[in-house]
């Protein structure tokens, strides 16, 4: 996948997610799959916001419930510092409810994958994202 | 206390009649010894009487003899001796004195005149010498006792007098006379029929008596009567007489003669009186009480018939038989206590009809009683049929609770499975598959299977109720509960803070605690998301206050409105709707943590919320 487009800087990837294994087995993935790509972590909505804040990054891909800050607040308060940043949201269907609310109210969100991820559509996201980022930057 | 308990009346009445007759005997036997001992007292004080009398007779008749004779010793003819003149003089005396005989005689017992003699024939000297020594010696006159006559064997009686010459006494003057003459004063003192009467010497012998004269005069009277006189100047006894008869005896000495009186009366004489009043007594006594008992028998038979007619009257009452008239009744108290049956007939009757109207009543009221019983059986069947029900929804609803739960804790490790079960193809593509990549893809794998099965263990284990108290740890049973439910809580953004001031341990049952503590948070979890509270919060705070464990656990979400937060903890109340609730869960709380482990639940409204309190 070598072939895919990348940013002329390496994309800044973080993955907010409360579960450690998921959390591991996306970063490991990711990384291997866009290999140029620098790969950050967060526990949960709150991290996630203050890890944004100290680096920033290209993508957030983030879980939606989570404790002490969920994936929507969280996407909310980093829109607000900057708001061009991509956003995967990966959710079931107990998160669905919150998504759509955020949606209504006028919450774009660009991308989102129903739980259990699939790779395929996980990557086409990613792809997506990369590719509005240079569309954006050119 | 004689009669017996079951006794019947005529013989409760004879001993009336005996109890009343009884004191008639005694008086009569009384009365009897009274008359014969004031009969007996009377004879012998008029015995005393009259022999006191007679002594007094008999003395004057001595007196006077004494008295001729002291006469005579004054004659003039013995100073001058002349004997011829005295002899004249005696045979002048004797006139008046009929059968006597006088005699004088000198110190030596020398007869000098002797009027049975013509003067002048020659004399002996005196028998009973005695006497002229005792009157030359004392120079007082002395009266004999009873002697018998030398010559004629007759009972005779002398009397001696002295006849002083210038002073001195030298002759010895005697008249000697027969007892007949002492006979002859006995009749003079009128006695009683059948008493008689003796004149005694000094010896005791008998000088004159009103029976068998003859026959005892010169006998001496019988030993005990003179022992008795021994004693006492007069006096009564009771002794034999010499006849050999028993005999009252009254008797009396002269004090000058020393010779005495006694009169007698033969004791059959006495007691012949006395046994007739004894006979009358008695057969009075006899012919009363024969009389008594005959009227108490027929009083009896007549109480006793009167009585015994009311049996069968009473009888018939008992047996339920109306009884309207008990006729002929003599004795008052029956004729009342036949009229009172006649009432208690009467009145048992009108109670019978009475009890017959209660029954019927009664058995009215029990079939009503029946029929509302059985309707309230069949409204507790159906209620218990809807509580079963209810438990069934509220076993679905925590069961649905519980799915929700595994569901919740089951999505992330299989999303995470999910990720790893496509990485194989993937890195296949990216060439990275060796035997080190998939040992460590299978051992990762693995250990999420392994979390999701021991989050199955973890909820089968929360729900089998414990059969036996344990002791456990507060703390440890609200960090399960909150690991169990975390992820719905989660997914509210629902911040949980647990504050703990203590570590206390409950002795008790700790799934049905902590389904208690399931059950409240759940309820916080569910009315802060109706309501849309921005920031839900639950602060559990675990305490140790005097040994008890108080778990508060409190919400922000507004709080239980006043009116229903009495009604909270009643079975099948809800505010949930029939679709979220079933109005069970605080109910059983409340019963899990009162009746089954002796704490206490309770609810009140906080600034921002409620908060339940679980005290174990």
């Amino acid at each position: 996948m070598n072939d895919e487009p990348m940013p002329k800087s390496p994309p800044v990837i973080m993955v907010v997610e409360d579960d450690k294994d998921t959390r591991e087995i996306l970063c490991v993935v990711i990384q291997r799959k866009f290999n140029g790509a620098t790969i950050c972590t967060a526990n949960n909505g709150r991290e996630g916001v203050e890890l944004f804040k100290k680096q920033g990054a290209d993508i957030v891909i983030t879980d939606v419930n989570m404790p002490e800050m969920g994936g929507v607040e969280m996407v909310q308060a980093i829109r607000h510092l900057s708001p061009d940043v991509k956003v995967i949201v990966l959710t079931a269907d107990t998160g669905k409810d919150a998504l759509d609310a955020s949606i209504q109210r006028g919450f774009q969100l660009v991308h989102f994958i129903l739980k259990p991820v699939a790779y395929q559509s996980l990557f086409l996201a990613i792809d997506k994202c990369l590719a509005e980022i240079a569309s954006d930057s050119i | 206390m004689f009669i017996k308990k079951n006794s019947t009346i005529r013989f409760q009445l004879s001993y009336l009649v005996a109890a009343c007759i009884l004191p008639v005997w005694l008086i009569a036997g009384f009365l009897v010894l009274h008359a014969y001992t004031a009969k007996v007292a009377q004879i012998n004080k008029d015995m005393l009487e009259t022999a006191r009398a007679m002594t007094m007779v008999v003395d004057q008749e001595l007196t006077n003899v004494q008295a001729a004779l002291l006469a005579l010793a004054t004659s003039p003819s013995f100073k001058t001796g002349d004997f011829k003149d005295v002899h004249r003089q005696t045979l002048e005396l004797l006139k008046s004195y009929p059968g006597a005989d006088i005699i004088v005689a000198d110190s030596t017992g020398q007869q000098l005149v002797n009027s049975y003699r013509p003067f002048g024939a020659p004399l002996p000297k005196r028998n009973n010498f005695n006497l002229v020594r005792s009157i030359f010696d004392t120079g007082r006159p002395v009266t004999s006792n009873l002697f018998f006559g030398a010559v004629t064997k007759r009972p005779l009686i002398g009397i001696d007098v002295p006849v002083f010459i210038d002073g001195k006494v030298l002759y010895d003057l005697s008249m000697t006379f027969s007892s007949d003459r002492m006979a002859a004063i006995l009749p003079r003192q009128h006695s009683p029929e059948g008493w008689y009467c003796s004149i005694l010497d000094r010896n005791g012998v008998i000088v004159a008596r009103t029976r068998e004269s003859k026959r005892y005069v010169g006998k001496q009277a019988n030993l005990g009567f003179l022992q008795a006189m021994a004693q006492a100047r007069e006096g009564t006894a009771d002794v034999k007489s010499i006849a050999g008869v028993p005999v009252l005896a009254g008797f009396s000495k002269s004090p000058t003669s020393g010779w005495a009186v006694t009169f007698g009366v033969p004791k059959a004489t006495v007691m012949a009186e006395t046994y007739q009043w004894m006979a009358w007594a008695i057969g009075g006594a006899t012919t009363i009480s024969l009389i008594g008992i005959f009227l108490a028998m027929g009083i009896a038979r007549r109480i006793a018939q009167d009585i015994q007619s009311l049996v069968d009257p009473a009888l018939s009452i008992g047996q339920g038989q109306v009884v309207t008239t008990i006729g002929g009744k003599s004795v008052k108290e029956t004729a009342e206590v036949a009229r009172a049956l006649v009432k208690a007939s009467q009145l048992l009757q009108q109670r019978a009809k009475e009890r017959d109207s209660a029954e019927k009543e009664l058995s009215l009221t029990i079939e009503e009683l029946r029929k509302e019983t059985a309707q309230r059986l069949r409204t507790m069947e159906e209620l218990r049929k809807k509580e079963q029900l209810l438990i069934q929804q509220s076993r679905q609803a925590a069961l649905g609770e519980m799915i929700g739960n595994i569901a919740h804790q089951w999505r992330q490790p299989l999303n995470a499975l999910g990720l790893l079960v496509q990485q194989p193809p993937l890195f296949y593509d990216f060439g990275d598959v060796d035997k080190q990549f998939l040992e460590e893809h299978a051992k990762k794998s693995m250990g999420i299977i392994q979390h999701m099965s021991q989050t199955i263990d973890d909820f089968r284990n929360f729900f089998k109720p414990n059969k036996e108290k344990l002791v456990f740890k507060v703390r440890e049973e609200v960090t399960k509960t909150l690991s169990l439910i975390e992820g719905s809580f989660q997914g509210r953004q629902t911040a949980v803070q647990v504050e703990v001031k203590g570590d206390p341990v409950i002795d008790g049952y700790p799934n049905e605690y902590s389904q208690v503590l399931l059950n409240i948070l759940i309820n916080a979890r569910d009315v802060m998301t109706e309501r849309g509270i921005p920031v839900p919060k639950v602060v559990i705070t675990i305490d140790a206050q005097e040994g008890r464990s108080v778990v508060t656990i409190a919400d922000n979400a507004g709080g239980i409105p006043e009116e229903i937060i009495d009604k909270v903890f009643d079975p099948y109340f809800t505010t949930k709707g029939p679709q979220a609730g079933t109005g069970v869960g605080l109910f059983m709380s409340k019963t899990i943590i009162e009746k089954n482990m002796g704490g206490l639940l309770t609810v009140r409204n906080l600034e921002c919320g409620a908060e339940f309190r679980i005290e174990v």
